[in-house]
């Protein structure tokens, strides 16, 4: 078990459960980054941070500290 | 003759000035922008 | 009898190319989440009883951001009669979140599925007759921005609502999760009408805490949500949305079929490059560069002289015709018929000079509007929010917060209004307060006026105004961070990044015209009338004990050296403690273009070009280089024009926030300005006093402020739900 933050690029993963609370976790899960979902990380930004992932066939950035909210495998 | 032409024909668009002002305040643009750039649309700007 | 119908939809799928399609309204449409952040009313091309909507684009009806309270309020409360939900074909799984909520509020949906002719293009296939059956409402293809099928879409919509027939709620969760809705929706009051009644057992069963607010009497639901958890193992929030992706997975199976073999598109590839990891970077950089050397120094400088030294000077030369500048033109008129002095004074001197060097400054801006609009129809900005927002993040601010600052740079109006994209509360007030801080376009003129009056026109003088601003900008950030206002959760930062589109040069042009348009219409209008105002009182005065009107060298008797004078003191720690730069820096705060023209008409021209190069002589006899830059410093970071202040109020929707924010700004250059000056003298002739203790000091407070010790929380409080409900 570990979290998006820790997957490199290149590699697709299965959501499997969101830790926190509050807007941020409601607005990852607006987007569609939901339990059972694969993302894929396709790059990470120019200084390390935010990351760029595939989710249900789009592009989403999101910082790294959000994407240690969700839980992968 | 001149002088009151000029004088005249000045306080008319200072006058029309005032006024597009006062409407543009009274529905709500006031000096904020040119109201046009629906890129903000902070003016809800209406057309 | 009008029929209302609402345009809903994801950001960036459409919306507003609809809208104007369906009006013909004029409506600027950008390829960046967000455009539309109020709603606008148009009324439908061809049938004026219908009343169109266009609402902020918006990925959910959940409460956390403006937007998304904006649009589900208006459904709420003023209950159009019919909803065309926009859906973007090409990314349709997530479009239609949004959709399977807007067909719970019981209003008739007409799904409109957009970018068909790039689905078809790219090979996929999506079963129009399927999706309908499976969502249970209307649904039907267009292209908005080819035009096709928007008018029946239209007349669909027109006729769902005149049949007033909400949608029947086909879609179905699992059934723990739907007995619990429908013990919800028994306990809900006779207030709520039968057709929306899920809409508000979903929103309650999802703590959503403003939903009460639409509701007279809010009925207790904790047991439900408690056993529903209890049941499901996760929070009912997550549940629901869930079971909302989980239903639709299911629909996509069904009704989109991809084309098979994944094959990078155009947007890919160009992506590729433009946001690699060692490219980006560069690539960034020569695309900053690239706009500014055109739009500030080449093209523009160009465009500006020939505005100015031609049309607004003596004259310029067509094809080797040559005509006569707009003064010139003037003058001979109010000679011609037998104008007096002392209006011609009042046209030539006041309204022609002052009015002139504002508009002698459009053409460079129209350049520089190009370039903004093409980057944000193109969806590079969303992009450059990507790769910058590690930076920003350092002082406070997020990679959002760098599109305001880069419209910014055009005018601090818009700027300022595009901080509404950044949904998060403290991210956004931080970069309203320090989005002014970049010259704007308005500010150059003054730059130009000093580097080339005091610094011989050196090359560093411009560039010098640009660091002062983002060194204000960065510095600001830091020490505003550290305080109690601003000290809070960490911002969410999840954004969508659309695909590249070429902006068609209609959309482009509009936008360039828009704002350019905005920029002459405050010519004439406001710059106009403070020229008028500023002739007369700069005209009449007190001269031998009596009251009269003044020759051009009795200037100081004026009643604006009187009002100037007041003020003159508190700027002479600064090193410009003369009246008529005080003046003139008052006047800036009417609109910064007037600063120039202030000052060309105190020194006595009767037309001063961009660079106010007639002047240079004047103002270089009256003040020190030190003291010019500090007066440039000043005008850069102080209090902007009242049109931007206004943007400020409106944006930061708080008194408190706004006089905080003004004042900051005030204080910032003030202190710097002094330091500019105290220090600079320091350095240059070697004067001491109290100025010069009082500037070490500021320094040292300000090095103190910008490295105390600080903290920034890691976690996120749950606090932040009862913070949105505190800014409505």
């Amino acid at each position: 078990m570990s979290t998006l933050k820790e997957i490199p690029c290149g590699k697709t993963v299965k959501v499997t459960k969101l830790t926190g609370e509050g807007p941020v976790r409601r607005r990852i899960m607006d987007m569609g980054i939901t339990k059972g979902v694969e993302v894929f990380v396709r790059k990470v930004a120019p200084l390390g941070d935010p990351v760029e992932v595939t989710v249900r066939g789009y592009e989403l950035s999101l910082r790294k500290a959000d994407a240690e909210m969700i839980q992968v495998e | 003759m001149g002088t009151i032409i000029t004088a005249v024909v000045l306080a008319c668009v200072v006058g029309l000035v005032i006024r597009k002002m006062i409407q543009d305040k009274k529905s709500g643009k006031s000096l904020q922008c040119g109201c046009d750039c629906a890129q903000c649309g902070g003016c809800g700007s209406k057309k | 009898m009008s029929v209302k119908i609402a345009l809903a939809g994801n950001p960036n799928c459409g919306k507003t190319t609809l809208f104007n399609a369906l009006t013909g309204s004029n409506q600027f449409v950008g390829n960046w989440p967000g455009v539309t952040v109020e709603k606008k009313e148009g009324r439908l091309k061809g049938n004026k009883d219908v009343v169109i909507m266009d609402l902020p684009g918006i990925y959910s009806l959940s409460p956390y951001t403006l937007e998304e309270v904006v649009a589900r309020n208006y459904l709420i409360n003023e209950r159009p009669d019919a909803i065309i939900n926009i859906v973007d074909g090409t990314n349709i799984e997530r479009n239609l979140y949004l959709s399977t909520q807007l067909i719970e509020l019981g209003i008739p949906v007409l799904m409109a599925v957009n970018m068909m002719d790039i689905v078809e293009k790219s090979g996929d296939k999506i079963n129009i007759s399927k999706l309908s059956e499976r969502l249970g409402c209307e649904v039907t293809t267009i292209s908005a921005l080819k035009g096709t099928g928007i008018m029946k879409a239209a007349e669909r919509a027109v006729a769902l609502a005149n049949a007033k027939k909400a949608a029947p709620k086909v879609h179905k969760f699992a059934v723990k999760v739907e007995n619990v809705l429908t013990a919800v929706e028994d306990k809900l009051g006779s207030d709520i009408p039968e057709e929306q009644k899920r809409f508000f057992a979903v929103k309650l069963l999802e703590k959503d805490d403003k939903i009460g607010e639409q509701m007279k009497k809010v009925p207790d639901v904790s047991a439900e949500i408690e056993m529903l958890e209890k049941e499901m193992d996760d929070d009912t929030e997550s549940i629901i949305t869930n079971e909302r992706y989980v239903y639709i997975s299911s629909i996509i199976g069904e009704c989109y079929t991809k084309a098979g073999k994944e094959t990078l598109t155009v947007s890919d590839k160009i992506d590729k490059i433009v946001t690699n990891r060692w490219l980006a970077l560069p690539i960034f950089a020569v695309v900053m560069i690239i706009v500014y050397a055109v739009s500030v120094t080449t093209v523009g400088t160009w465009a500006t002289d020939w505005a100015n030294d031609g049309v607004f000077g003596d004259g310029w030369s067509l094809f080797g015709l040559e005509i006569p500048g707009i003064p010139v033109l003037v003058e001979g008129a109010l000679e011609a018929i037998g104008c007096a002095d002392w209006l011609m004074g009042l046209i030539l001197d006041g309204i022609v000079a002052g009015v002139g060097a504002v508009l002698g400054f459009v053409p460079q801006m129209l350049v520089l509007f190009i370039f903004l609009a093409f980057l944000e129809a193109c969806g590079y900005m969303a992009r450059v929010a990507f790769i910058m927002d590690r930076i920003f993040r350092k002082f406070g601010l997020s990679g959002k917060s760098f599109i305001p600052m880069l419209i910014g740079s055009g005018c601090g109006v818009p700027g300022v209004m595009a901080s509404r994209t950044i949904e998060n509360d403290r991210d956004r007030k931080m970069t309203i307060m320090t989005t002014t801080f970049v010259p704007c376009g308005a500010k150059l003129p003054i730059i130009a006026l000093i580097a080339g009056a005091l610094f011989g026109g050196a090359w560093w003088v411009a560039p010098s105004a640009y660091f002062v601003g983002i060194a204000a900008i960065i510095c600001s950030g830091i020490i505003l961070k550290k305080t109690k206002m601003f000290a809070g959760d960490p911002a969410p930062f999840v954004m969508e990044l659309p695909a590249y589109h070429m902006p068609t040069a209609g959309n482009v042009l509009r936008s360039m015209w828009e704002r350019g348009w905005s920029f002459m219409k405050k010519a004439g209008t406001i710059i106009l009338l403070s020229t008028i105002v500023l002739w007369f009182l700069m005209s009449f005065g007190w001269m031998d004990g009596s009251f009269g009107m003044l020759e051009a060298e009795e200037l100081d008797y004026s009643i604006l050296a009187a009002l100037g004078g007041v003020f003159a003191p508190l700027f002479a720690p600064l090193g410009w403690g003369d009246w008529k730069m005080a003046v003139a820096a008052i006047t800036g705060l009417i609109a910064k273009e007037n600063v120039v023209g202030t000052i060309g008409i105190l020194f006595g021209v009767a037309e001063v070009a961009e660079d106010g190069a007639e002047i240079w002589e004047q103002l270089a006899a009256s003040m020190s280089a030190v003291a010019a830059y500090s007066f440039l410093v000043f005008n850069l970071l102080c209090a902007p024009c009242f049109a931007a202040m206004g943007a400020i109020k409106r944006e930061m929707n708080n008194i408190k926030w706004f006089w905080f924010a003004i004042g900051y700004q005030t204080v910032l250059a003030y202190a710097v300005s002094l330091c500019v000056y105290q220090i600079g003298m320091l350095c240059s002739a070697g004067a001491f006093g109290i100025g010069t203790v009082v500037a070490f000091l500021l320094v040292i407070g300000f090095i103190y402020l910008l490295f105390r010790p600080y903290k920034e929380s890691t976690t996120l409080k749950v606090d932040m739900k009862k913070a949105a409900m505190g800014i409505k």
